[in-house]
């Protein structure tokens, strides 16, 4: 069973703000899911020459500097943008 | 697709008048489906005009003047890509994804982007900022997920084919839900790039349309390796449909006991193993195989899956794009407000389940393990291929049930998708057909699993099975 600890340490590692009734029923809900995750626990086997990934991925390209996209479309979805920057609330 | 080519071709049909029906059947029956989120009638009409030109001036590749539809978790340039969203819900790419483009570039037709579960992330298409999705067969019933919308507008006749998505069983769940054929092809084949990530490692675009031979056609367009997916395959497959007439004489076909358990309902078995039976009677051999890690891979799947979606969404600030909250007095809590806001309950769990599993105190009991399962999967596949050529299994569980009867615990909905998230964590390729209907006439899915690269083996299979199995008509 999740702690009230626990989830709000959760919720600040996802950057996601919860009303208290909220963290109640997540924690609920996550029980439930990690019950389910805990199967993993009765497998024991480890070393398996296998690897994880399964992708062929080993070609790197060189480190150049190649054209990307323009600032202006960088910048259309944002809500909040003066001076070709994305305003932010004050950090400093 | 062959018979709409040489419509297009011989000119009994324009690509503009195709296009048109099209929207005017999307326009009278999709209401009672909500199988899109975007229509692009106006973009889609100017494509038809110039494809027209080039079939005139026969210029034609083979989607010049074909319709089809995106799910909305593929960037398309200039037309809102929502992932279902609210997070999304007015964000607009700059760029297309490269699948998409590939079909763009041939002057093909872009009707529409389709519902889907938020994020990919469910298996119900319910999880919709924009209303969930009802079965072409039955409204009252789900079309399964996260590709339901996809899967649904190609069973309507909304699309002759869909592009979608698939991460662990998010296109051959809702093909089979919806009775038509759904590819997930083998990892690395189709470039992720403009594919909005879900979990990279996981995470497939592929095909769905009314047959496997359409699904060829489509992947000999859109696959191939890509520079801009650093995991895209060098591996060319000259022609996806070259072996889809050969002999079935000879070929093997496992059958892993794990899938025919209790745990898959009777109807679903039967329907299955009639096929097994055909294939038999056409000269295959069938083989009783085991994949005894099965049990594990839901496990595995959710803590994988979560712990990388933990990662990829928290790029969702709300500050280059995105939903951006009114409240929020400092940096920290403008973000928190807007993941707050922007993301549904599912999202949020799975990324709070995704940073459980990868925290200090449970990375090794979960995530290490859940890796090592994988590995496990893998080298169990790799057995059975060993005396197989491809293996047979139901596509799900259960068929689709009434959307208002869908199961309230999400751990109750995870567990059935042990017949799909295997062939993920394997990287392997899957082709879903249908192969029966249950006793409410909802469809059942049969899912035939190749080696790696081997997606000519399993379509051709499925071609030959589609040939002789009569699907019900959608009234």
């Amino acid at each position: 069973m999740f702690t009230k600890e626990q989830i709000s340490q959760l919720a600040e590692l996802s950057k996601i703000k919860f009303t208290n009734e909220e963290l109640k029923s997540m924690a609920d809900d996550m029980t439930d899911i990690v019950a389910l995750m805990d199967k993993i626990k009765s497998f024991k086997e480890e070393n398996i020459e296998e690897k994880a990934f399964v992708c062929e991925y080993k070609f790197l390209r060189k480190d150049e500097v190649k054209k990307s996209l323009d600032k202006e479309d960088v910048l259309k979805n944002s809500k909040n943008v003066e001076k070709s920057g994305f305003v932010i609330p004050k950090i400093v | 697709m062959k018979s709409l080519r040489e419509k297009l071709d011989k000119k009994e049909i324009s690509a503009t008048e195709l296009c048109r029906n099209y929207f005017e059947k999307i326009k009278e029956k999709d209401n009672k489906i909500n199988s899109f989120i975007t229509l692009c009638e106006e973009e889609a009409l100017n494509s038809a005009k110039i494809a027209d030109e080039r079939i005139i001036s026969k210029n034609i590749m083979p989607f010049t003047g074909i319709p089809f539809s995106i799910k909305d978790n593929i960037c398309t340039k200039d037309i809102k890509t929502t992932c279902a969203s609210k997070m999304l819900s007015d964000f607009v790419p700059p760029y297309n994804a490269t699948a998409a483009e590939k079909l763009l570039l041939q002057d093909s037709i872009l009707l529409g982007k389709t519902n889907m579960d938020e994020f990919a992330m469910g298996s119900r298409s319910q999880n919709s900022y924009f209303g969930g999705v009802g079965n072409p067969h039955n409204p009252e019933f789900i079309a399964g997920g996260s590709s339901g919308g996809a899967a649904a507008s190609v069973a309507a006749g909304f699309s002759p084919v869909a592009l979608a998505s698939d991460t662990g069983g998010s296109i051959c769940q809702p093909a089979a839900f919806c009775g038509v054929t759904g590819l997930k092809p083998t990892y690395g084949t189709i470039s992720r790039y403009g594919l909005i990530a879900f979990a990279s490692s996981l995470d497939q675009i592929g095909v769905i349309s009314t047959s496997a031979e359409d699904i060829g056609y489509t992947l000999n367009v859109i696959a191939g390796k890509d520079k801009r997916d650093a995991t895209s395959s060098q591996r060319v497959v000259s022609d996806y449909l070259f072996e889809k007439d050969k002999s079935l004489k000879g070929i093997k076909i496992g059958l892993p006991k794990e899938f025919f358990s209790e745990e898959i309902s009777d109807e679903i078995k039967q329907k299955v193993l009639f096929a097994a039976e055909y294939y038999k009677k056409s000269g295959c051999e069938l083989v009783e195989v085991s994949l005894p890690s099965l049990e594990y891979a839901v496990s595995a799947y959710y803590i994988i899956s979560s712990a990388e979606a933990a990662s990829n969404l928290s790029r969702y600030d709300g500050i280059r794009y995105g939903l951006r909250s009114e409240f929020g007095e400092d940096y920290d809590s403008l973000i928190k407000e807007n993941r707050k806001e922007g993301f549904g309950n599912e999202i949020k769990r799975r990324i709070m389940l995704g940073n459980y599993v990868l925290s200090f105190k449970y990375y090794d009991e979960y995530y290490k393990k859940a890796l090592n399962v994988r590995k496990k999967i893998k080298k169990e596949y790799d057995e059975i291929f060993k005396t197989c050529d491809v293996i047979l299994t139901p596509t799900t569980a259960k068929t689709a049930c009434k959307i208002k009867d869908i199961q309230k615990n999400p751990a109750k909905i995870y567990a059935d998708d042990i017949c799909t998230v295997s062939v993920n964590l394997a990287g392997l390729p899957v082709i879903s057909t249908a192969c029966g209907y249950d006793k409410n006439d909802m469809p059942i899915g049969m899912s035939i699993i190749g080696r790696a690269f081997c997606e000519p083996e399993i379509i051709a299979l499925a071609h030959n099975f589609e040939k002789s199995f009569r699907r019900e008509e959608i009234k």
